[in-house]
């Protein structure tokens, strides 16, 4: 059933005023706190995105299943007894109840706690108390079942979409699979959740967090003074704005990549994942991520990845931790956030723990670098609602006219240094194309697919 | 991973002499008073070198029982990193408390049972705190199942482990940024 949209003063006047000032680097404040924008972005980003719903490891035997949610619907994402991924929404077709109500479980069937309809988690409905006593020809089970979500996967990413004309997975990532290779592929194994995620409310726009983990390499040395304080950082506020910024035209997604001069190639990676990653990606990837110290990176909307070198204690050896998460909006103003540690599959058990240990530290809802970026970012949520602020436009200045690096490796569009805003007008460009364009049209610029560079 | 010995249904209490009793009481709600107080370093010293400091995650599931099984953590710290997390609130730089959060915690339930070790205690406690900020009329409000290991050392009673189980999963804050 497709939401009609009724007119929408303020956010239509939001979003042509962005229109005008995008290109000349000026985003209005209001964005990230108005009700209307809200209720246009459930209907017209999150409805037809892919949206990630679980790591594979989450549910790897049959019968494992997790609850998670798109755009306020309620997804059970369960390993079938055939070993693939179903994702069904997760409410009973007879009276609307909902079937599952734990976070996480294994089970080959739901059963619906009000009149017993049964589906097994294939989403089939299989049970139907009394069926030749109270139905008759009318009643087909088959036509029945729990309604279907379309998914597809990366490298264990598991994502749903609620569109059925939104294009493939790979066609939506358009090549930015060479930056999230890092992430995801140290080994041919590939990489695993340590734990169950993190959950808790967020008082902050999930846009803000976005934009912060497509590459804002500009708030690390203010928003995590501390860090510095206490002698943690490999690099020093002066050279910490070192790298590339990369996104992919068009398609929102985008990664900072800082470098810190001096530093050992692949530095806080056990020497057999080195060896694995050796053996499993590009010379061209290789030659990328051997110097990159702090890989933070967006898939539009709203999943993000960070690596980063860490050692707990200061002056300690640093161990690479790597996380991800999913900034997912649950009214104005407000996310439901999930984090996950990802580690390799096939890395030593003690490596695995040092990680998350460092992930726990740093990130995760007592973590000390999330600490002070949620604080920031509730604040500025809280501000963004304000009728002076209306009229205020946030610059997007930096690297207005940056050239994209003719010899880079990786695809996309992609600048030094590290510390600028060319991702961040990339991000809002691809949600202003899908804020714009109403539900059954197709997105008018359409998107090139941009051909991976030689590897 | 549980530190405390699981007592049954109906367990006797004549096992623990009331003056023991009273004295762990005394010590939880001195130790609360610190904490409440933000003397966060002398809170540092009241637990042994070897602590073992966890908040567990907790997970939905169809059974309670087994919501804890899995190794994930909020929070999972030596001496020395929970020693990092004290340092920090003591720079001008820890933005998610400035201004500071307003802390009460209050410690009832405390179940007290000897260990194996003569100069160790499982001290089992409920625990509600209260937490605000700045000018805001609303609260968190965190209820939790605490499960020390409480050391004699040189006439003093010091933690060293404690294991916090909160009563929720998804939890209630915009950031965890106090202690337990």
């Amino acid at each position: 059933m497709t939401k009609t949209s009724e007119p929408l003063g303020r956010a239509e006047e939001l979003l042509s005023r962005m229109r005008v000032g995008l290109p000349e680097g000026r985003i209005p404040a209001r964005i990230f706190n108005d009700e209307e924008i809200y209720r246009l972005e459930q209907e017209r980003v999150f409805s037809r995105c892919w949206s990630f719903l679980a790591h594979e490891s989450e549910v790897p035997e049959p019968g494992d299943y997790v609850l998670r949610s798109i755009a306020g619907n309620s997804i059970i994402v369960a390993r079938g007894e055939d070993g693939h991924i179903h994702a069904h929404l997760n409410m009973c077709r007879h009276r609307g109840n909902q079937v599952c109500k734990a976070d996480f479980g294994n089970s080959s069937h739901f059963r619906c706690s009000y009149h017993g309809w049964t589906y097994a988690n294939t989403g089939r409905l299989v049970g139907v108390p009394y069926q030749a006593r109270v139905y008759d020809d009318h009643f087909h089970k088959e036509e029945w079942g729990l309604l279907p979500v379309r998914t597809d996967e990366y490298c264990g990413l598991i994502f749903g979409t609620l569109d059925e004309a939104t294009s493939s997975l790979e066609e939506y990532l358009g090549g930015f699979q060479w930056y999230l290779d890092l992430y995801l592929r140290p080994s041919a194994a590939g990489t695993e959740v340590y734990a169950p995620p993190d959950t808790w409310e967020g008082e902050t726009d999930w846009k803000i967090c976005a934009e912060n983990f497509s590459g804002d390499g500009y708030h690390t040395p203010v928003a995590h003074q501390f860090g510095f304080a206490l002698g943690y950082f490999a690099s020093t506020a002066k050279t910490h704005d070192d790298g590339y910024a990369a996104h992919i035209p068009g398609k929102g997604h985008g990664i900072g990549l800082g470098r810190t001069p001096g530093m050992p190639p692949f530095f806080g990676y056990p020497p057999e994942i080195v060896e694995s990653m050796r053996q499993e990606l590009s010379e061209g990837q290789l030659s990328v991520f051997a110097e990159t110290r702090t890989a933070v990176g967006n898939i539009f909307p709203n999943l993000s990845f960070l690596i980063q070198p860490f050692s707990p204690v200061p002056g300690e050896p640093g161990v690479r931790f790597c996380t991800m998460r999913l900034w997912q909006p649950d009214g104005v103003g407000r996310i439901r956030m999930l984090s996950w540690c990802l580690v390799p599959k096939d890395a030593p058990q003690s490596y695995r723990e040092e990680a998350y240990h460092a992930y726990t530290l740093a990130f995760g809802q007592a973590g000390m670098f999330e600490q002070d970026d949620f604080e920031n970012w509730s604040h500025v949520t809280t501000q963004a609602a304000s009728s002076l602020a209306s009229t205020v436009d946030f610059p997007y200045l930096m690297g207005l006219e940056a050239k994209p690096l003719p010899d880079f490796p990786g695809p996309g569009f992609v600048v030094s240094p590290y510390v600028t805003e060319t991702n961040f007008r990339n991000l809002w460009g691809t949600w202003l194309d899908y804020m714009e364009t109403p539900p059954g049209a197709s997105r008018s610029a359409a998107p090139r697919i941009v051909k991976l560079m030689a590897k | 991973m549980s530190a405390t010995s699981e007592t049954g249904v109906g367990v006797s209490t004549a096992a623990i002499e009331p003056d023991l009793q009273f004295s762990i009481e005394q010590f939880l709600y001195r130790e609360a008073e610190i904490v409440d107080e933000r003397r966060f370093e002398e809170w540092f010293e009241l637990f042994t070198d070897d602590l073992e400091y966890e908040i567990p995650l907790r997970v939905t599931r169809e059974s309670q029982a087994s919501e804890l099984d899995h190794s994930g953590s909020v929070i999972h710290d030596t001496k020395a990193t929970l020693g990092i997390r004290v340092q920090r609130l003591g720079t001008e730089y820890a933005w998610a408390e400035q201004p500071p959060s307003r802390t009460r915690h209050y410690v009832s339930n405390v179940r007290v049972t000897p260990r194996e070790s003569s100069n160790e205690l499982d001290v089992r406690s409920n625990l509600l705190v209260y937490r605000n900020r700045g000018d805001a009329t609303s609260y968190d409000l965190y209820s939790a199942d605490r499960r020390d290991i409480l050391r004699a050392q040189d006439g003093e009673w010091r933690i060293a482990r404690r294991y916090v189980v909160l009563d929720q999963s998804s939890i209630a804050g915009n950031s965890l940024s106090i202690f337990f």
